[in-house]
């Protein structure tokens, strides 16, 4: 049941879109706190104005001077206490812009004025994003995310502190498992590249250090705390060995290590995403590029070379005749060809018994996890370009929306940073832009969104921030925070987000539970743990 | 011819000065008697205490809200008015201060022994009764005076309820309004106008240092019996007058000796901790901290005078209509 807990301000200006309320001294209010307002009109009826705490602060009243509450804490002056919370309105009804009056009780909205306040009730499809700080569900509107009326998801926060990946899952764990994709969940697919530490490895093992209030949150929203259930995990081979191992410290079982044959490189013309760096693009040297994919297409013999530095010398060979083009740029394509080739050569190999068993099929299990923190800058740029071009390409020959593919991404800023271009952020740019009418939805992450691109920030209709740096907080790039919100972005503690939907008009801090799947070899349940050196 | 100094009276000069004793009348020395405490006539020091029990300090303020005259088809000129008065308790335990028992009241006062109709008045969401007094005077000053009568009487009402609670009440100002013979409470008075003592003995009040009071004196009046003492309870600055930072103080004789002398060495060693510096109160150190503040209260909780004020105009504007 909502219940009052304070009266609207007269001392200050009560707006139809904010105002101040005095908390009644029995109440405990705290921000994020769900309020709503009823005033009658002249001539009859209604208004409600809901909102959400977002500024509060206590006053002594009755002094003039600081120093005053050292007497009143002696006992010799009497002063008086007040605490005041300020309310930015995220809803009227009906939308008659009036401003509350001054004197007006302010109730603590409860099930369905809490509903309304956030718009819940309106949303015909809804998935858990969190909790509230006082323990209530917080929804997202499906229909933001799936592409009706908007798509993707963009999370920013320091590295460490902001636990953007764990949310990013958590958000994939909540969509697979809250009914939301309704008949489409045994076809939805999500791809999540594995950037940092190996955290990403057991997400289809059960957490074991998870404590017992996490049973409880997971209840709240809906969930049973599980690990997932459909899980493909993808390492890069080992470099310098013929066995195809995945290049995994702690985890083996169950890792399929990935590669690329030659005759795969040359066909799709993946050549590109090897020259990935923003500053390889120079107008000369691409043309080259264009031009020695086109000739290895066309080259029949290529599955002879047995390894790609074979094939490197070989076009390093061929490149002057397959098009006319300066030294200066032949020889800087060579030199690029040949560093991209010690990182990432690898990963591209000549003879691969079972080469499918090595090619990553993100559509076999439900979520596919691409493990890359291993490699080089270079080969994790290869490795997301191909991955990305290939699955986009595969959905637009499908030519349906539906199921959709979840990508989450890390360190969008290397892929898609804010200047220069590259083959990525091409890719990045057309799933962000075009992704939402083909059911590819990106759940990009990164340190910063001020270094990222931003038509592809621009085009994510869910808006995250974890802990921020204060100063990257005060940048244009986090306008959908309000200035309250930009101060706490500073202080979050791991496991809190500021989320902001396109819906509600002030962004909503959720907090959400600890991963019910490992996130390390440690966390992984004795009874299910694997031998790590089972594999030798 | 001897040296001319000049010092200075610390009040501003906004307020009527609080040392206005004009001169030491030998005459009045029969009703004043300074051996009632059987002690040496010289600074008592009484040694500090901490704070245990309950102290209460109450005031009241008043406002005139506006001034009328009173039409009876006499042709009499009868002066009166609508004010408004407020008191209240500050309640001081250990280390809280707070505020009790406010009460305000709105008055329609007049002159010339007619007694007007009660009326509410509609002031915003709230309603206003002004309750009807009236006052024989029929000097222009007659129905403030009224309405001052009222205040220091509320003030007594409050003090004397309050008596039993506490160990001791201090009220604003002497204690004429106190009726109770018997009363415990001790008068708290800041403006030094008649000085009881003779001038050898006022030398004393001179000398006292901060916390030091002068042994207790009795004055004798017909049906206002009281012991008094002054005490200190700041030190003037060197420019200031020696007076400045006196207080006297009484209480009813009814209370008896041995009580008065207790109250009197409370006084002392607690008074001086409730005083402020003169930036927080011009009137310091006499205006107690709690008292200021009380004022302050009390004066917030009178209400805006403006609002007031449209609010009687209204009302006497519909009723020269009708």
């Amino acid at each position: 049941m909502s219940t009052e807990i304070g009266k609207i301000l007269g001392t200050e200006d009560a707006q139809p879109l904010d105002f101040w309320m005095a908390v009644a001294p029995d109440q405990l209010v705290q921000l994020d706190d769900v309020v709503f307002v009823t005033r009658s009109l002249p001539g009859g009826g209604c208004v409600s104005l809901y909102g959400i705490v977002d500024t509060m602060r206590a006053r002594h009243e009755g002094a003039k001077f600081d120093s005053d509450v050292f007497l009143s804490e002696q006992g010799i002056f009497p002063l008086g206490h007040s605490t005041v919370a300020h309310v930015s309105v995220t809803r009227i009804e009906p939308e008659i812009f009036v401003p509350p009056l001054p004197g007006l009780a302010v109730f603590r909205a409860a099930g369905v004025d809490r509903d309304q306040a956030l718009f819940f009730d309106s949303m015909r499809r809804k998935f858990p994003l969190g909790l509230s700080r006082d323990g209530e569900l917080v929804y997202g509107n499906f229909e933001f995310l799936d592409g009706s009326r908007g798509a993707h998801i963009n999370i920013s926060g320091i590295s460490g502190v902001a636990t953007k990946t764990t949310y990013a899952t958590f958000l994939l764990y909540s969509l697979f498992n809250s009914d939301v994709f309704e008949d489409d969940v045994t076809n939805t697919r999500a791809i999540i590249f594995n950037v940092k530490g190996e955290d990403l490895l057991f997400l289809d093992q059960p957490n074991s250090a998870r404590k017992p209030e996490t049973e409880r949150d997971y209840a709240r929203l809906g969930l049973t705390p599980r690990p997932f259930s459909s899980v493909a995990i993808f390492a890069p081979v080992r470099k310098q060995e013929e066995v195809m191992l995945p290049d995994t410290g702690s985890r083996q079982a169950g890792v399929t290590a990935f590669c690329w044959t030659i005759e795969e490189f040359c066909r799709e013309r993946y050549l590109r995403f090897l020259f990935a760096e923003a500053d390889d693009e120079t107008s000369h040297l691409s043309a080259v590029i264009a031009n020695v994919e086109a000739a290895l297409a066309r080259e029949k013999n290529v599955g002879n070379y047995e390894t790609f530095d074979d094939l490197v010398d070989f076009i390093c060979l061929s490149v002057s005749h397959w098009g006319a083009a300066a030294a200066g740029t032949i020889a800087a394509f060579e030199r690029r060809l040949r560093a991209a080739a010690f990182r990432v050569g690898h990963l591209i190999r000549g003879r691969v018994s079972d080469a499918d068993k090595h090619r990553i099929d993100w559509k076999r299990e439900q979520v596919t996890v691409v493990d890359i923190h291993n490699l080089h800058d270079r080969a994790k740029r290869f490795v997301v370009g191909v991955m990305l071009r290939r699955m986009f390409e595969d959905k637009e020959r499908m030519g349906t929306a539906k199921p959709l593919v979840f990508v989450v991404l890390d360190e969008l800023n290397k892929y898609a940073p804010r200047d220069g271009w590259s083959p990525i952020k091409e890719v990045l740019l057309d799933i962000s832009e075009r992704g939402r009418s083909l059911g590819v939805i990106l759940m990009g992450a990164q340190q910063t969104a001020s270094e990222v691109e931003r038509r592809v920030v621009g085009n994510c209709a869910f808006r995250v921030v974890g802990r921020l740096d204060m100063a990257e907080a005060s940048r244009d790039e986090y306008r959908f925070l309000s200035t309250a919100s930009r101060a706490r972005a500073g202080i979050l503690k791991p496991g809190s987000m500021i989320v902001h939907q396109p819906e509600i008009p002030t962004s909503l801090l959720v907090q959400f539970p600890f991963p019910s799947w490992a996130t390390r070899v440690s966390e992984i349940s004795k009874k299910t743990s694997k031998d790590p050196f089972k594999g030798f | 011819m001897a040296q001319i100094r000049l010092t200075l009276d610390p009040w501003p000069a906004e307020y009527e000065s609080s040392f206005e004793i004009d001169g030491f009348d030998e005459e009045d020395h029969g009703k004043v008697d300074t051996d009632v405490e059987g002690v040496a006539w010289q600074a008592i020091e009484p040694p500090k205490q901490e704070r245990t029990g309950v102290l209460y300090f109450i005031d009241g303020v008043r406002r005139v809200e506006a001034r009328v005259i009173v039409e009876d088809g006499s042709g009499r000129i009868i002066r009166g008015l609508y004010g408004s008065a407020a008191v209240g308790a500050v309640r001081v335990e250990s280390k809280m201060a707070s505020f009790e028992e406010i009460r305000v009241k709105r008055l329609i006062v007049a002159g010339t022994g007619i007694r007007p109709e009660a009326e509410l008045l509609t002031v915003g969401n709230t309603q206003l009764p002004f309750e009807p007094i009236s006052v024989a005077d029929t000097t222009p000053l007659g129905p403030i005076q009224g309405l001052q009568n009222l205040m220091r009487t509320e003030e007594a009402i409050l003090g004397e309820a309050l008596a039993s609670k506490a160990d001791c009440v201090f009220a604003d100002g002497p204690l004429t309004y106190f009726s109770g013979v018997m009363q415990t409470t001790v008068g708290v008075i800041k403006r030094l106008i008649e000085p009881y003592l003779s001038a050898l003995q006022f030398e004393l009040v001179r000398r006292l240092g901060t916390g030091q009071r002068t042994p207790l004196f009795v004055i004798t009046r017909p049906k206002y019996d009281r012991y008094s003492w002054y005490l200190r309870v700041g030190q003037p600055r060197v420019m200031d007058h020696d007076v400045a930072g006196v207080l006297r103080l009484e209480v009813r004789s009814g209370a008896g000796i041995e009580r008065a002398r207790e109250l009197a060495d409370l006084s002392a060693s607690c008074i001086p901790s409730f005083v402020g510096e003169a930036f927080r109160d011009p009137r310091a150190p006499q205006n107690l901290l709690p008292i200021g503040a009380l004022e302050n209260k009390l004066r917030h909780r009178l209400g805006d005078s403006l609002t007031i004020r449209r609010a009687i105009e209204a009302r006497l504007f519909e009723v020269s209509l009708a």
